[in-house]
């Protein structure tokens, strides 16, 4: 008796697991590395699913580099389907290295994305812009700077002003994109490495510290070890809205990043990670990203983020983005033989 | 040799016993086999995986990186204080643990423990709140302003991060130490001195060595702390760890995390030449109602200025970890809130998976480490060495390292395991092996031949020896190596964040997004969650312990 209830509980036992595998099957879903907040990515998944009946599992860290290793390091087997958020600078080396399949969605000719929004080679859709800011701690600024006579810095020139001597706060280079995005623009907006790097040796004798990453920048500001930093505007508006100590500027001839979003060669579902290249592109995607992300739309029909100027107003400065990519590597050496190590 | 003959009925013939014992027995042979192949697939392949990654080439333009060499002298620097101060802290207070007549002895091991709980980053932000510019103590308190940022922050707190470990390895070993000894000591006229000196300190000594091989391992590994506080000060492992997060750069990272091996490997052989010179045993097995000797009063007063002074700021930097789960906006708008809370709850499928994964991990890790452990510290096995350093080789790599390797070894078509739950599990429990493994061995170390030799005599086969001898005398050892193993997965993030997928996320992970997003105050609210469930587990597991304590007087707790 007892051997018969036992092969009974395994066949249960069996049918239950094979009709847990077959629900599994039968219900499409996509695999999504993302780099972004946690709320918005929720908001945008949930959205997804609602719109194509598609489910979504989500890995999300906040460094895009840590994914993008992941990317890497799964290529024999690719586990996900879709990398989303961290600047075209995570992307296109990916793509070179034959780990993106390209994709071009419908949606950047219906809703006239301008094209400096897409890979030409069709690796990659940006789909934010997110900007370099200069970023203060009120107390501090207004204990040291401004009793001592200092302004608010406006422009990136206004960071050498001596008052702010071993004062500022920013990422490093060698280590965080924004930072190096940073550093890159600088040689662009002054007009050749030489000058740049100049500036940048200057702009040395101000920093305190350089943080790992560009988010680390804020969490320094904030607590008031530094009185001024360089951080991305999106970090910088959240820990605003967070009710941290912190005042965002605006500087003209400022850098950005273009979020991107691209499909992942081999992955399990492309037809999937295409659908949601398309969402993510779409108008309602786009406003929920701008309003929950603190970032700039990709789409024209859709209004920048309330706390922030209009991107007509913040002038971008020169970039060469294909130049700052290809020569990362150099420039980074570079800056630490000739900065980063004689500190 | 002797010849076997005389050895059966010699209750003092180690040389002959041993070679009899292994030759006799194909089933410790098949044993010792399966371990190796075991450490062999889960140890050696995932590392040499990552050795190979980066193109030769790499490995030679290493030292043009200007970065790089700074950041060797400084990991060295570091491992030495930090390693030091932790060895040190560790061996006060474990004099203190494992002296039941010791003022606040509970509210110490807590302390003591308590830093094994929170999950790496947390440490690091809190000691910004409390300590730094505007730091509630320094600021708030005592009116100061002064920088944190930099190397000796950090070697601040990575003593107070690692001596725990040093701790909870030198007070089993204490703890062991017979009363009776150090009773016959004094009364044959020794001062409290000579008995440290003579007999506390050197049996103490296999301990002491590998705490400290362990902190100096967990210090050179370890990037989550200097990533907060240690700013400018680049050391590998973080170094390593930027490859990853700024640039995705897996080429740099394993070629980084490749140059931790080296020193790692000749802490190991240093640890291993130092402890194996002399024989620690300790006779046992006969129980003893004796007390310890008590310490000198002033001498006991300052041990417990001293173990205070380091509770309080331990305390203060949990203190502030708790405070945040509760408040608005960390360190700026103190309003007692329960919001955070809200998020803490969708991350309750994290929490319970971090706690599944890590007593599983716990579990298989302490089994390992038992058997291997006994296989070694018998030398029933003709390449111990070689089993020995494949369980400490795990400590030596670091967590990222890990956690890249079994992402590119099993991450293949084929192999069931990538994706899965499992892969997680047992990279969690090979990567703790070590720490259970010394905690196996430092009690068996305490257990006297003479006992295991007196059940071969009597004709017991080794694993009944194991079983009847070994086990019964060493369980809260064994209690205490899952503790540990179980501890380090669930506050570990540096493998996890490589091999989680969707369904099987865990909290740390969800920890560090949060972190990430700069919501610091529900990343305590989660931690807080996580360290509150983890104390629960841990509490049930001394108690566990403790209510099993098999011989009185050997290994009183």
């Amino acid at each position: 008796m007892r051997q018969y209830r036992w092969i009974l509980l395994s066949a249960v036992l069996l049918g239950i697991l094979m009709g847990l595998a077959g629900l599994a099957g039968a219900q499409q879903k996509i695999v999504i590395y993302a780099a972004q907040d946690e709320k918005t990515t929720n908001e945008m998944t949930r959205m997804f699913t609602e719109e194509t009946k598609i489910g979504t599992e989500v890995i999300r860290v906040a460094a895009a580099g840590t994914l993008a290793t992941r990317i890497r390091a799964e290529k024999a087997a690719p586990k996900a389907d879709v990398f989303m958020g961290g600047s075209v600078e995570f992307h296109e080396p990916l793509a070179t290295e034959g780990l993106v399949l390209p994709y071009r969605s419908p949606v950047v000719e219906q809703a006239k994305i301008d094209p400096a929004y897409v890979s030409p080679q069709n690796y990659w859709h940006g789909f934010f812009l997110n900007s370099l800011v200069i970023i203060l701690n009120p107390e501090r600024f207004q204990r040291e700077i401004a009793s001592a006579g200092g302004a608010k810095p406006k422009t990136w020139d206004d960071l050498l002003n001596p008052i702010y001597r071993k004062k500022l706060i920013a990422g490093n280079p060698a280590t965080c994109g924004g930072a190096y995005i940073f550093s890159a623009l600088q040689i662009f907006r002054l007009g050749g490495e030489d000058q740049g790097f100049d500036w940048l040796k200057k702009l040395d004798g101000q920093i305190l510290q350089y943080t790992p990453t560009c988010p680390g920048t804020i969490t320094l500001v904030t607590r008031g070890e530094g009185a001024a930093g360089i951080t991305w505007a999106d970090d910088s508006i959240e820990a605003m809205l967070g009710k941290q100590p912190i005042e965002i500027i605006f500087p003209p001839d400022t850098g950005a990043e273009i979020g991107a979003i691209s499909i992942i060669k081999g992955g399990p579902n492309p037809e999937g990670a295409k659908k949601w290249v398309d969402f993510a592109l779409g108008k309602k995607a786009q406003t929920l990203k701008t309003e929950l992300g603190f970032t700039y739309p990709v789409r024209a029909d859709v209004d920048p983020p309330k706390n922030v100027p209009p991107l007509s107003a913040i002038k971008l400065g020169k970039y060469d983005r294909k130049f700052a990519i290809e020569n990362r590597d150099r420039l980074t050496k570079k800056w630490e033989a000739e900065i980063g190590s004689k500190r | 040799m002797r010849p076997e003959g005389m050895t059966r009925h010699s209750v003092v013939g180690f040389p002959g016993w041993r070679a009899r014992a292994w030759l006799c027995e194909p089933a410790t042979l098949a044993v010792g086999l399966a371990l190796g192949g075991l450490l062999t697939v889960f140890v050696l392949l995932p590392v040499l995986q990552v050795i190979i990654y980066p193109p030769i080439h790499d490995y030679f333009h290493l030292t043009e990186n200007s970065r790089w060499v700074r950041a060797t002298s400084n990991t060295f620097r570091m491992v030495l204080l930090s390693t030091c101060t932790s060895t040190l802290v560790g061996f006060l207070y474990a004099m203190a643990l494992s002296r039941p007549d010791f003022p606040g002895r509970g509210f110490l091991r807590l302390t003591a423990i308590l830093p094994l709980f929170s999950p790496p980053f947390t440490i690091g932000f809190s000691y910004l709140l409390m300590f730094g510019r505007f730091g509630v103590i320094t600021h708030s308190l005592f009116g100061l302003e002064t920088s944190i940022l930099g190397w000796w922050s950090l070697w601040v707190v990575q003593t107070l991060s690692n001596f725990p470990y040093a701790a909870l390895a030198i007070e089993r070993a204490l703890a062991a130490t017979p009363p009776t000894l150090e009773a016959a000591a004094n009364d044959l006229g020794g001062g409290w001195g000579a008995v440290f000196r003579t007999i506390t300190l050197p049996l103490a000594r296999p301990a002491v060595a590998g705490a400290a091989l362990l902190v100096a391992i967990y210090v050179l590994a370890d990037f989550a702390n200097p990533l907060i506080i240690g700013g400018d000060f680049p050391l590998l492992a973080t170094e390593a760890w930027y490859r990853i997060d700024g640039w995705g750069d897996l080429r740099g990272a394993t070629l980084l995390a490749a140059t931790l091996l080296p020193p790692a490997l000749l802490l190991f052989i240093a640890e291993r030449y130092w402890v194996s010179r002399r024989s620690y045993a300790v006779i046992g097995g006969r129980g003893s109602s004796l007390d310890r000797p008590p310490l000198p009063g002033p001498l006991q007063w300052g041990l417990l200025a001293f173990c205070g002074l380091i509770a309080a700021l331990t305390l203060t930097l949990y203190f502030g970890v708790v405070a945040g789960a509760f408040t608005q906006t960390w360190g700026v708008d103190w309003t007692p809130t329960l919001a955070q809370w809200d998020v803490a709850l969708t991350k309750t499928d994290h929490i319970r998976n971090s706690l599944v994964f890590a007593a599983t991990a716990g579990l298989l890790a302490t089994v390992l480490a038992t058997v291997g452990a006994y296989l070694i510290d018998q030398k029933a096995f003709p390449a111990v060495r070689a089993l020995d350093a494949l369980y400490v080789l795990p400590a030596a790599v670091p967590g990222v390292f890990f956690g890249i390797g079994y992402l590119l070894l099993f991450n293949r078509p084929g192999i069931p395991l990538a994706g899965t739950a499992s892969v997680l599990i047992l990279a969690f429990t090979f990567h703790n092996l070590p720490f259970s493994y010394q905690v196996a061995r430092a009690g068996l170390a305490q257990v006297h031949q003479n006992l295991a030799e007196a059940a071969a005599d009597l004709g017991a086969f080794r694993f009944r020896i194991l079983w009847d001898v070994h086990l019964r005398l060493i369980f809260p050892a064994c209690v205490a190596a899952w503790t540990t193993a179980f501890v380090s997965s669930v506050t570990n993030v540096s493998i996890a964040v490589f091999l989680v997928s969707g369904g099987n996320q865990v909290a740390t992970f969800s920890i560090l997004g949060l972190i990430g997003d700069n919501r610091l105050e529900a990343a305590s609210a989660v931690t807080t969650a996580l360290m509150l469930v983890t104390l629960i587990v841990i509490a049930a597991a001394w108690r566990f312990s403790r209510g099993a304590r098999v011989i009185p007087g050997v290994l009183s707790g």
